[in-house]
Formats: C-alpha cells, sequence, structure tokens
C-alpha cells in the first residue's frame, strides 16, 4: 500500500477527530435547549415558525406521540413529492421540457419513497428525467426533512437514555425544526460558497450543446449544482445533481472538494457521539461509541485500499499494471476512492466517486460489509447513531448474560422489552434484505400478464417500451457470484437507506422500483419505531448507582465488545449470503486457469 | 389509475407502520419488564 495511500486515511480520521467535538458541543446546545449565539439571532424567526404551525416547543411527547408525528410528518411528504414528480409536466422551471413520461407512477413512488427516507437511490439518470423544479422543491426538500427526522430521532433516543423516571423523549417538531435551522440551514449557506468557489456550478441555466474537440456534439447538464451538493453530503443523502454524482466534475472537481465532501457526510454523526456522551453525563461514553465506530472504519478503509492497490491477480499474471483502476477517477486515484467508498457505505451516504461494482471482489465486500452491518460507522444522520446504541444494548445484553448478571445500560437496567425491541429492528433489517435479494434471484417473468406488465422497461430518450422475460436475473450485466452480489447490494443498499450502487443491474422497471420502495421504507421505519419505543421506555427508568459487579460501557473493553458484537451479528446473518458472492468471486478470481 | 395503486401501497405501508406502533405499545406490559 502506498504511503499516500495511508496518509490520506490518516489525515482524515485526524481532521475527523479534530472536529468531533466542536460539532457535538454545538448539538448539545442546539437540542438541550441551551442559549447560544445562532439562537439569538433566528429565535424569533424560529418562534414563529411554531406559531404558524400550532407547535408548543416545550411539550415533551411520550414516544408513541413522538412515533405517531414522525410518521404523519414521512407520509404527508411522500404523498406530496409523489403528486410533486407526477405533474412535473405543468409545474414551473422545467426548461429542460419533462414530463409524466420521464417519471412513470413506479418512479415516483420509488424517488418519493427513496428521498423520504433518506435513501436517495436513484433509478432514474438526473440530468435525462427530472425538471430543474423536481431537482430544487420535490427532491431537495427531503435532503433536508429527512435528515432532520433522523438527527430528531437520535436525539429523542439520547433524551431517553439521559433521562430519569420521566415520560416525554422531547417534542418531535420542535427538534426538526431546530436541527433544520440552526445546524442544516447555516452550515450548508457557508459549504455552498466552499463548493462554488471549488468550481461546482450554482445556476439556472438550461443544458448547453456544445462541439468537443473530436467534433461530436455533446449536451451538458447545468443548475443549482452547489446547493444540492452541500446538502447531499451534509445529510449524508447522497443523490447527485449528475447521474455520476462525485465522480462527475461538476459535483466534485477538486481534490479539496473531494476531501470536503468526506468530511461534511461524517460530521454530524461523529459530533453526536460526543452529544451522546455530554447529554448521558460521562463523555466517556459517547468516546466509547466513537471508538468503536472508529475501529470498524479504519480496518475497512485500509482493507479496501489494500484490496485494490493490489488489484486482479489475473492481470498480475500477465505482467501488467496490477492495481485496479477499472471505474475509478484517475483525478481521485486508488486510495481517493476507497476511502470514499467506505465512508460512504459506513454512513448512509451513497454518494459515490467510483464505481463500487469495478472494484475487486475483497475491495466490493467491504462496502458491502458496511451497509450489512446497519451503517453504524459513523452511519446517517442520526441513524448511524441511534444504530449503534442498539447494539450497544445488545453488547450489554450478551455480556450480562456470560456473566449472569441483569444487563445495564447507563445506569440502567435493560429488561426484556428493550431487547426484543433490538431484534425487532436487527431482524426486520435482515428479513428485507435476504427476503427481497432471494426473491430477485429467483423469480421468473412470464412473457405476457401482469408479471410481464411490471418487468416493463419505460421508453425514454433511447428507445421505446421492452419488455424483459424469463429470469429476474436477466436485468443483470452480470452472471455467476457478481451478478448475486449486484443483487445482494441492492437490496443491502435499499434497506440500508444508502442509496449507493453497485451498478451493474437495470432496476429502473415497475417490480423493481416497486420492491425497493418498499425495502427502503422498511429499512427506515421498522428501526425508527423500535428506537422510539426504547427511548420512551429508558426515560421512565429509575438509574442505579455503580456497584463492583456494573460492566463499564464507557471504556476500551466495552468498545471492543461493541465491535464484536457488530461483526458478529452481521457475519451470522449475512455471511451465507456473502458467501455466495463476493467471497466465492474472490476464490474464483484467484484461482482462474489453475495455479 | 396506476397512480391510485402507488397511493394506496403507500397508505397500506403507513397503516402497517401505525398498527406496528400500536402493536409495539402493547407489548410493554410484558412479564418481567421493569
Amino acid at each position: 500500500m502506498a504511503p499516500t495511500a495511508i496518509f490520506q486515511i490518516v489525515l482524515y480520521f485526524l481532521i475527523l477527530l479534530a472536529l468531533t467535538k466542536p460539532v457535538g458541543l454545538y448539538l448539545h446546545k442546539v437540542f438541550m435547549g441551551d442559549s447560544f449565539f445562532l439562537s439569538k439571532i433566528l429565535g424569533g424567526f424560529e418562534r414563529m415558525i411554531y406559531r404558524m404551525l400550532g407547535v408548543k416547543p416545550e411539550e415533551d411527547q411520550n414516544w408513541k406521540q413522538y412515533a405517531f408525528s414522525v410518521l404523519a410528518f414521512s407520509l404527508v411528504s411522500m404523498l406530496l413529492t409523489y403528486g410533486l414528480l407526477r405533474l412535473q409536466g405543468v409545474l414551473p422551471l422545467n426548461s429542460q421540457g419533462f414530463g409524466p413520461k420521464q417519471m412513470p407512477e413506479h418512479l415516483a413512488f420509488n424517488a418519493a419513497a427513496s428521498f423520504m427516507t433518506n435513501t436517495n437511490w436513484q433509478s432514474y439518470s438526473p440530468e435525462l428525467t427530472l425538471s430543474t423544479f423536481s431537482n430544487m422543491v420535490s427532491l431537495a426538500i427531503h435532503n433536508w426533512a429527512s435528515a432532520a427526522v433522523g438527527l430528531a430521532v437520535a436525539v429523542a433516543l439520547i433524551r431517553g437514555l439521559a433521562r430519569r423516571e420521566m415520560n416525554g423523549i422531547g417534542n418531535f417538531w420542535a427538534d426538526v425544526v431546530r436541527g433544520t435551522l440552526y445546524i442544516f440551514l447555516p452550515i450548508c449557506i457557508a459549504g455552498a460558497l466552499v463548493y462554488v468557489a471549488s468550481g461546482v456550478p450554482q445556476n439556472f441555466s438550461p443544458n448547453q450543446s456544445i462541439t468537443t474537440v473530436e467534433g461530436v456534439k455533446q449536451n451538458i447538464a447545468l443548475g443549482p449544482v452547489a446547493s444540492q451538493e452541500i446538502i447531499k453530503q451534509l445529510g449524508t443523502n447522497g443523490g447527485g445533481f449528475f447521474n455520476a454524482n462525485s465522480a462527475h466534475p461538476f459535483e466534485n472537481p477538486t481534490p479539496f472538494a473531494d476531501l470536503f465532501t468526506k468530511i461534511l457526510i461524517f460530521l454530524i454523526p461523529a459530533g453526536l457521539t460526543y452529544m451522546f456522551g455530554k447529554a448521558v453525563g460521562n463523555v466517556r461514553q459517547g468516546w466509547a461509541i466513537f471508538a468503536a465506530m472508529s475501529t470498524l472504519f479504519l480496518v475497512g478503509a485500509f482493507v479496501g485500499t489494500w484490496a485494490e492497490t493490489a488489484g486482479n491477480p489475473q492481470f498480475a499474471k500477465l505482467g501488467v499494471e496490477v492495481a485496479n483502476m477499472e471505474g475509478k477517477e484517475t483525478r481521485f486515484g486508488i486510495a481517493g476512492s476507497t476511502l470514499f467508498a467506505s465512508i460512504t457505505t459506513g454512513a448512509s451516504c451513497g454518494a459515490v466517486n467510483s464505481m463500487h461494482d469495478s472494484f475487486t471482489p475483497i475491495g466490493g465486500l467491504v462496502p458491502m460489509f458496511n451497509i450489512l452491518s446497519g451503517e453504524v460507522i459513523f452511519g446517517g444522520v442520526g441513524a448511524g447513531l441511534y444504530g449503534m446504541l442498539i447494539f450497544a444494548i445488545l453488547s450489554v445484553f450478551i455480556a450480562g448474560l456470560m456473566v449472569g448478571r441483569t444487563p445495564e445500560y447507563l445506569g440502567k437496567k435493560i429488561g426484556r422489552f428493550e431487547v426484543q425491541m433490538a431484534m425487532v429492528a436487527v431482524l426486520a433489517m435482515a428479513a428485507s434484505i435476504l427476503g427481497f435479494a432471494a426473491l430477485a434471484s429467483v423469480l421468473q417473468i412470464p412473457k405476457e400478464g401482469v408479471m410481464a406488465a411490471l418487468n416493463t422497461f419505460p421508453g425514454d430518450a433511447y428507445g421505446g417500451a421492452v419488455t424483459a422475460y424469463g429470469p429476474m436475473t436477466g436485468n443483470l450485466n452480470n452472471s455467476g457470484a457478481h451478478g448475486f452480489g449486484e443483487i445482494l447490494y441492492t437490496f443491502a443498499s435499499a434497506t440500508g437507506n444508502n442509496g449507493s450502487a453497485f451498478a451493474g443491474i437495470t432496476v429502473n422497471t415497475p417490480l423493481y422500483n416497486t420492491l425497493i420502495g418498499i425495502a427502503m421504507l422498511v429499512g427506515r421505519f421498522f428501526v425508527i419505531l423500535p428506537v422510539l419505543a426504547i427511548a420512551g421506555h429508558m426515560a421512565k427508568k429509575k438509574v442505579t448507582p455503580n456497584s463492583a459487579g456494573t460492566f463499564p460501557t464507557d471504556s476500551s473493553t466495552f468498545a471492543m465488545l461493541l465491535v464484536g458484537v457488530v461483526v458478529i451479528v452481521g457475519a451470522l446473518t449475512f455471511f451465507p449470503a456473502l458467501a455466495l458472492g463476493p467471497v466465492v468471486e474472490h476464490l474464483q478470481l484467484s484461482n482462474m486457469g489453475g495455479k | 389509475m396506476n397512480d391510485l395503486l402507488f397511493v394506496i401501497i403507500t397508505l397500506g405501508m403507513f397503516g402497517l407502520l401505525a398498527a406496528l406502533t400500536t402493536g409495539l405499545h402493547k407489548l410493554r406490559s410484558g412479564v418481567g419488564d421493569e
């Protein structure tokens, strides 16, 4: 592994480490009701929003009221987006002339579910499908709202763990408003200007037609890219303005922009670990979670970089350049791509600056494992912390079983209910990923009838509608182990609300769009609801003083136990599927043509 | 027509989630739950 690769990973981690405490302190001020400089400036505006919404921010909700608020907000915003996307033809800011033909029903359902759940899976090619209005209003609003919802749920869980003998876990509406107003808005305004200074476009120009030096006509899409880019990364959304996402020079023009992007993705998730520690009255609790996340992240980043540097063993036999540069931008190189892949899949971001499908089997296994582990390696905004705290509860439960004591976390006894809820979240994820991947692997599509209609590719700029029949795996570009890996990655990405694609699979069909849309909803809410239930239940509990038999959860031992539980739960659940995909692919590649 | 189908799928999913919330709430009275 090149020293520059090691330097890139270490430098990135040190910057993240330095930012964790200041960001965490700021998050704590925003959500725990402290007064700070921005609340003095924008406090009047915040109170005006509450008056308009009829919200009393000081009124705490119990977990059930909080959960119904999350569901109501999400349902209304999803249906609104569905309608706006279908009506883009008659809405303003449509210099491209796109209408419902570019956005059929199943695609609008998929896109609405995708953006509302913070997944930002894009079955479509944005520059060939979305009007500027659809980009800036219908979808971009979710970049903010879905991130704010994730943050709110994490804050509710932190309150649940920190509070003693209380019924409420905060007010959902106030949490969403504060997150948007005091966290996303100021960082996005400043960050968008940084992107513009780096060369990212921000305008309302229609597409420009130019002639290349080779004499070919090329259509270049322009628009409000910088404002989309900043919230795409900060909110761990990942949906790009261009199909090539962060590999596109207009989204990610310079090495500085690339580093800035990577920092934005982990900024809030890392800060949340410190905020958690401060809120529960012991910052070491937060650092233990940070240490577990960092260990998983660094191991993945180094393994991925090593695998891509080692490249394809068959190339080495031929005496040619071995490092695997297929599907990577030469501007970013190996480490710039593998580090980005580890970050975007550790978080539930899904932005990409290289094609994960072109990684070596082990290099591709890293992002896949990051997603399958529940995206708790810093994770999505809010989603990463609440996912990791579920694993923390499972860890103290397992540790309690090993030593024969009642499990405790933060001085509160972990009862049957908390463990049941933690298992609902873990099992729902696994059932969705493995169930849908199995279905897509074996389903046969007939030539005619409802199922055939469900697997018809819509007509687009390149041609008319085509029905794909036969095995559903006919949508794959690759057969065998790699093809299975593509299916597994697709449903892992959807259920994990990541949104990055392994590519190599055509998913813009009614059947895939619908199944992926449902997987995204399951992955989002079958975790959020148990998390809120745990929060509500923990808030009511008494705190018992530590005794000699208390397992300390602010230690390096606990951090390593947490890493072990994440890896073991992930491995036990997904190893059989991974063995059929990247593991067997690696063995095939190594042994191809004999020794 | 298909628009209605996808609105129904969406409402159905959220109906299921609302039912789950109520269901989880009932689990709270489980034995051994402190």
